[in-house]
């Protein structure tokens, strides 16, 4: 008896916070398929004009169009790159934090970490004038090298952390048998710590995926724009369609969603994978 | 070389472009900044005057900065909290392997992929005074009187903020903790089991230990992460009603890019900095020292 | 020897490069999504001999003058369209290029209102050539007032008085609208509407600095206005904290009788019919005036202004002349609906004989142009000034006082 309570408490709270998470997002979901006229209706599901995809019409219609193919391949392109440099390098450093004895050790890691304290907003305006001197202002380069830079410290603090805690006599038993410390990362300790580079991978793919502020500034022409930047400009000073905004909103999303549905799966592996080492 | 030497400086090798990239592209600024503040830099004194620390004294002795100081340590508590403890939930949730499980793992990173401006969009979309999701609610179940642009009222502006940051974030404390309890080995719970220990004792002497260390990643980053968000703020109250949702980061926003004072901003981030360093340095080491 | 015979020919190749280098302009009117945007930016690509950048830079206003003050000595871009607020600002920051030289021998010159030149001349000096201006005015549903024997208020007391009574006695309908939420550029406007009756300046910039001179009184006066129409029943109290979005957008749902605005929500028309209904049914008349004021109203101006950085002065002043030509003005400002500056446009058959268009030209010359200040400190002080009082934290006169010492505070630094 007590089993089965607990299972109704368990499924009514998993179903509490579905609802929680998607509401919004289903609200506006539907909201893209009604005309205008509705939208200002205060009616639920009353509707004077048909459902359609007429705000999409709308939104790829636009001046836009191709533009929208365009920011998710930025995006794309720019995310994907940040977080490969970003888990790889986070790796061999939290590796050598880890594993060999450095005296400024944890200088470094709070001098990572420190920069993720200072406001961004700050430190835009010399960042520009740094890539612009270096030339990487409007190009890809550019923007997955901020990128990189924002995502790091907790990649590497994280993945270190995992590291830590696996005991060196592990990697002493290893390297009797013959491996190098290098060897020792890559057969031993990377699968036991998958779920932390999973982590930090994830991290940094969002930190890029949705940043705005940094690729705002620095990208310049349609060749680098980013899903954030064509999602803003759909907010005008004085005109607004709020149809087209539910369906651009929508777009933007649904995409990303789909992407994470397959990166999920390398999610729960990478998650499971951890857990039969136990 | 010895070997340890040589580790050490292949070490060093390894972080060394990272570090690189970090001294040119944060550090640097940072530290310019740091020399900004303590003149009066703007847009209009582009060859900045030395001022000392006025831009300190004028911030510390303003009533008004103190006043955002608490709202954003509210702010930051809240958020935090809030999220933490609902993580943790969704992650014991996911931990248990029910039927339908892959459903709600799609399902829950949908809040950590939408980009802040569509989540403001949404939530705006949702509070609007006649059209709002919230008020065709309230009214359809008959307390109609009770509608109003929830973004406008400075009692629920705040508290819808705190939701914003809840909603988005949790996810990602869920991720994080549901991976940290898979590493957590079954063994320490069978044993405990076999002592006797129900599942509160099992949840609060085991499982809790031995989250602390993704635990304390996780929230330190987002305390980093609230502390210093503004856009959640900006793009949907703009820090009103009345200054009743204005918390630091809005202000060195404001500062910076309304008003174009980069020496009162530059003061400012300092301050903020020098704030989050404090709680980082104090959090860590008192996680550190219940581990050893 | 060699190697200086290459860098000589590399010098060669990139100053080529330099000069075959396209020009940038960001006009927000060619970025962000209305009904006009792609008929406009089809008449400037196809009209201009210059090569310009097809990327007409953000969206936003407010985002085009946060990049541009980043990268404004990259002299990137050339040529900017801006709001009224915002070129002061850099002018004063020392960003734009006088135009002075350019305007002298410019052939189309004298087509331009004079006021609306003026209003672009900061220390002396001609910073922008206007493109498009408006005032604001008093729009009302005709019908509503029609069918419940209503007459058009003339002064303030009357505006409130029926406002409130249309709220109470109408269903569905709110008398008037106020844009009060916190950084909402219209709600400065909006107060500046009314303010401009009582004191056609809030600064004087002077030798030494610049001069507040606003009266305690006079702010007092409008604050009050604010406070009679949410608590006299005018304006709902859970409409406080509206943006612009709510306002046009409410105002062409049907849910408010009267608004102060400008001529812009005619493009409302083109997004759904309904909308069209209700603009078809508005009146225009001038914002009641104070007893103690005189006639007076918000122009804006808005100007293209060249970065003073750019590469190419000529170049960038010939694509500033093909964006505020005869054509461009007349295809943008007859789809916004809004005026233009220049007589030759407004003259035209199509511009005289829109009955929105003439309406809002009638009222012209009550707009009153800005004080060339930077607006951002004394905007926001307003808008907190306003809410003070909505939210009843500060009576009228507190919240003037608190505004007034704050106005003075900021004076020094603007």
């Amino acid at each position: 008896m007590k089993k089965k309570n607990n299972l109704v408490l368990k499924y009514f709270l998993l179903i509490l916070f579905a609802v929680f998470i998607l509401l919004p997002f289903i609200w506006i979901l539907y909201s893209s398929f009604r005309a205008e006229v509705d939208l200002f209706a205060g009616t639920f599901f009353k509707n004077e004009k048909p459902l359609s995809f007429e705000n999409y019409r709308d939104v790829f219609s636009s001046g836009q169009t191709a533009a929208f193919g365009t920011y998710f391949k930025n995006s794309l392109i720019i995310a994907s790159i940040s977080t490969a440099i970003v888990v790889f390098a986070a790796l061999f450093g939290a590796y050598a934090l880890s594993r060999f004895r450095m005296k400024y050790k944890d200088g470094i890691i709070i001098t990572m970490l420190l920069s993720n304290m200072f406001p961004q907003v700050l430190i835009v305006i010399p960042l520009f004038g740094i890539l612009f001197s270096m030339n990487l202002i409007d190009s890809y380069l550019g923007i997955i090298v901020t990128h990189i830079v924002l995502g790091l410290p907790f990649g590497i603090w994280l993945i270190k952390g995992y590291f830590d805690s696996i005991p060196y006599e592990i990697d002493e038993a290893a390297m009797i048998d013959g491996l190098r410390p290098f060897g020792v990362l890559w057969r031993i300790i990377i699968p036991i710590t998958a779920p932390g580079m999973v982590v930090a991978a994830f991290y940094a793919f969002m930190v890029s995926w949705g940043d705005f502020l940094f690729a705002s500034v620095i990208s310049q022409s349609l060749d680098t724009q980013t899903l954030p930047i064509g999602l803003n400009k759909f907010f005008g000073s004085t005109q607004i369609r709020w149809g087209a905004i539910n369906a651009a909103t929508v777009i933007t999303i649904i995409p990303t969603i789909v992407l994470y549905a397959f990166l999920q799966r390398w999610v729960v592996e990478g998650l499971t994978a951890g857990s039969v080492k136990g | 070389m010895t070997r340890e030497k040589k580790r050490a400086f292949m070490g060093y090798l390894v972080v060394l472009p990272a570090l690189l990239l970090f001294a040119l592209l944060m550090f640097y600024p940072s530290v310019q900044a740091f020399f900004d503040s303590f003149t009066n830099y703007s847009l209009y004194n582009q060859v900045p005057g030395f001022i000392g620390t006025d831009n300190y004294e004028v911030l510390l002795t303003d009533p008004d900065f103190w006043e955002l100081f608490g709202r954003t340590l509210v702010l930051v508590g809240l958020a935090v909290g809030l999220q933490y403890v609902l993580g943790v939930t969704l992650a014991l949730l996911l931990n248990e392997n029910l039927k339908g499980m892959r459903w709600v793992r799609y399902i829950i990173m949908i809040p950590w992929v939408i980009p802040v401006v569509s989540t403001v969009v949404m939530y705006d979309w949702m509070v609007l005074p006649d059209y709002g999701l919230i008020n065709m609610l309230l009214k359809n179940i008959g307390l109609g009187h009770l509608t109003r642009y929830w973004f406008g009222d400075p009692a629920f502006a705040f508290p819808l903020i705190v939701t914003m940051h809840v909603w988005r974030n949790m996810p990602f404390y869920a991720i994080t903790l549901f991976a940290g309890l898979k590493s957590i080995p079954k063994g320490f719970y069978e044993a405990a089991e076999i002592d006797g220990a129900n599942a509160w004792q099992r949840f609060f002497h085991i499982t809790l230990p031995q989250l602390k260390y993704p635990s304390m990643i996780v929230i330190v980053l987002h305390v980093l992460w609230t502390f210093n968000n503004f856009d959640f703020i900006y793009l949907s109250t703009g820090g009103g009603p009345v200054g009743s949702t204005e918390v630091l980061a809005t202000k060195v926003y404001e500062t910076a890019w309304s008003y174009f004072e980069y020496g009162k901003a530059s003061a400012l981030g300092i301050l903020m900095m020098a704030l989050m360093l404090v709680f980082s340095l104090a959090y860590v080491k008192l996680v550190r020292s219940d581990q050893a | 020897m060699k190697r200086s015979v290459i860098v000589v020919l590399l010098v060669v190749v990139l100053s080529l490069f330099a000069f075959s280098k396209p020009l940038t302009l960001w006009h927000t009117q060619m970025v962000v999504e209305w009904a006009g945007r792609a008929d406009v930016v089809e008449l400037f690509e196809s009209s201009t001999d210059q090569d310009v950048e097809e990327d007409y830079g953000p969206a936003l206003y407010r985002e085009a003058l946060q990049k541009f003050i980043i990268q404004s000595k990259t002299g990137n871009p050339d040529v900017i369209e801006l709001v009224l607020e915002q070129m002061f600002t850099l002018a004063k920051g020392n960003l734009l290029l006088p135009l002075d030289e350019y305007w002298d021998d410019y052939e189309d010159k004298d087509q331009y209102y004079q006021n609306a030149v003026d209003a672009l001349t900061f220390n002396g000096k001609l910073y922008g050539v206007p493109y498009n201006t408006n005032v604001r005015l008093l729009l009302y549903r005709k019908s509503v007032f029609e069918e419940n024997d209503l007459e058009v208020p003339g002064n303030w007391e009357e505006l409130i008085n029926t406002a409130a009574y249309i709220t109470k006695n109408i269903d569905g309908m709110q008398g008037f609208m106020f844009t009060t939420k916190t950084r909402e550029v219209r709600a400065f406007q909006e107060f500046l509407s009314f303010y401009f009756q009582l004191n056609k300046h809030m600064f004087e910039v002077a030798d030494d600095g610049v001069k507040v001179v606003a009266k305690k009184e006079q702010l007092e006066q409008v604050l009050d206005l604010y406070y009679r129409m949410f608590f006299d029943g005018g304006i709902s109290l859970n409409e406080r904290g509206a943006d612009w979005k709510a306002l046009d957008y409410g105002y062409t749902s049907g849910n408010y009788a009267m608004v102060t605005v400008g001529p812009w929500i005619w493009g409302h028309r083109y997004e759904e019919e309904s909308r069209g209904d209700v603009l078809d049914d508005t009146g225009i008349v001038a914002i009641p005036v104070a007893e103690n004021g005189t006639p007076g109203t918000y122009m804006e101006v808005k100007p293209i202004s060249v970065n003073r950085f750019t590469d190419d002065k000529d170049k960038a002043f010939e694509i500033v002349k093909d964006v505020t030509s005869k054509e461009f003005q007349f295809l943008m400002d007859s789809q916004a609906g809004v005026l233009s500056p220049r007589k030759d446009v407004m003259n035209m058959p199509e511009m005289r004989d829109n009955w929105w268009l003439s309406g809002f030209a009638e009222y012209m010359d009550t707009g009153v142009a800005l004080d060339p200040v930077s607006w951002e400190q004394p905007q926001n002080l307003i808008i907190e000034a306003i809410q003070k009082v909505i939210y009843k934290q500060d009576t009228p006169e507190e919240a003037a006082e608190w505004l007034l010492n704050n106005l003075k505070r900021v004076a020094k630094s603007l």
